[in-house]
């Protein structure tokens, strides 16, 4: 009897040991580590100006240097562009990915393997305000920030989490002067 | 097998979860439908047209599923931690608990699949995020309810003589989950081997197997 006592105590222990071993495994486990690399971003470019509007493009990859796959479901930029600080046109963004480029403004959600990056493709459409002309807007262009929100998950939490880079205003108007000389 | 019988895929517009399969067959297909066909219908455009495809904010998960999805390949639709309750949800915890248990025992001793045997019909059947086309690649969708009677439904909506509602692929696994009275599902499986769905993007959710009653 006391040996079947024994036994039954010993596999209630083995069960407890095995679920906490099990627990901290969970816990221990890594997961994604997902950012945009605003730092590798290439120069801007101009990919088209009229009297009304340019649009520029620039490209910057989301990494993933984790040991999981990351599914990114949304990612969307954000120019810091207030009117207290320039009236003069206003900006729309787009961010896609390079390798599923769209034209609806919706962002696909895609798995981002562990341990590699996809290139983004940032766009900014600068309008200009009534009474303004975009070449001249574009001239006057401060510096603008930009946050890059990003909601993704792995196998734990769903984040969201941003990272930023700037536009220098050096950068927009010698586009719009260089393009201009080229039309 | 497919060579023995014509089918004809059904292309339609993305179906939400404000459409009814059954009328969105009758608005596509009903012209090609006739008396000796089977219409069959994806599995998981009938869910999200049942309204179950959900949003992985929406789940709350526990600190059962936080642990278990953990255990499971990262390739695999429940193992993150909401795709887990996602299933627990509509399972039962303890019941995805004890299939972890006993799947674990069994592959110990060289048996595979029995986690999936056990722990319900969803268990094989969720997708996570990015599994299906947009708008419903930021969901988790789970498999469709009652898919006999949904087949059922079709038929008895179009005059056809059966329906099937099957989950296929491009890797040639074809699984019916529900038919109607008078059909074979093995035999419907063989013919869907090749996908006639097609992929996401071809937007042909149904089709018609045509003279299935010879």
């Amino acid at each position: 009897m006391s040996i079947l006592v024994n036994l039954i105590m010993v596999l209630i222990c083995l069960a407890i040991a095995g679920a906490i071993v099990i627990i901290i495994y969970a816990w221990m486990k890594p997961t994604d580590k997902t950012s945009v690399l605003t730092s590798k971003r290439t120069v801007l470019q101009l990919t088209s100006l009229t009297d009304k509007e340019a649009v520029f493009i620039t490209e910057m990859p989301i990494s993933n240097t984790g040991v999981e796959d990351a599914a990114i479901t949304d990612i969307f930029a954000r120019p810091y562009l207030p009117q207290e600080q320039y009236k003069q046109a206003t900006v729309y963004s787009n961010v896609e990915t390079s390798n599923r480029r769209r034209n609806d403004n919706y962002f696909e959600a895609f798995i981002l393997q562990k341990k590699s990056q996809v290139s983004l493709i940032v766009t900014f459409r600068f309008v200009a305000n009534t009474g303004y002309d975009i070449k001249e807007a574009m001239k006057n262009m401060v510096d603008m920030d930009v946050a890059i929100y990003y909601n993704g998950m792995a196998r734990k939490e769903i984040y969201i989490r941003k990272d930023f880079f700037t536009v220098k205003s050096a950068e927009i108007s010698a586009l719009v002067g260089g393009a201009d000389n080229d039309r | 097998m497919t060579d023995k019988y014509e089918i004809i895929p059904i292309r339609t517009r993305i179906l939400t979860i404000h459409d009814n399969i059954v009328d969105a067959i009758l608005e596509y297909g009903s012209d090609k439908i006739g008396p000796n066909d089977v219409i069959c219908a994806a599995e998981s455009v009938v869910a999200i047209t049942q309204g179950r495809a959900k949003r992985p904010e929406d789940f709350k998960p526990c600190f059962l599923a936080k642990v278990l999805s953990q255990l499971f390949p990262s390739e695999g639709s429940i193992a993150g931690w909401n795709s887990m309750q996602s299933l627990m949800d509509v399972e039962g915890k303890y019941r995805v608990l004890w299939a972890v248990i006993c799947g674990f025992f069994a592959k110990c001793f060289g048996k595979a699949g029995v986690f999936y045997q056990m722990a319900g019909e969803q268990a094989r059947l969720i997708d996570d995020v990015t599994g299906t086309m947009p708008p419903y690649d930021k969901h988790i969708v789970y498999g469709p309810a009652q898919p006999v009677k949904v087949a059922e439904a079709i038929k008895l909506a179009t005059g056809c003589y059966g329906a099937a509602i099957a989950d296929v692929n491009d890797l040639k696994r074809s699984c019916v989950l529900g038919v109607s009275a008078g059909v074979d599902s093995k035999l419907v499986e063989q013919i869907l081997i090749d996908n006639p769905f097609g992929n996401a993007s071809q937007r042909t959710p149904i089709c018609i197997i045509k003279n299935y009653k010879k």
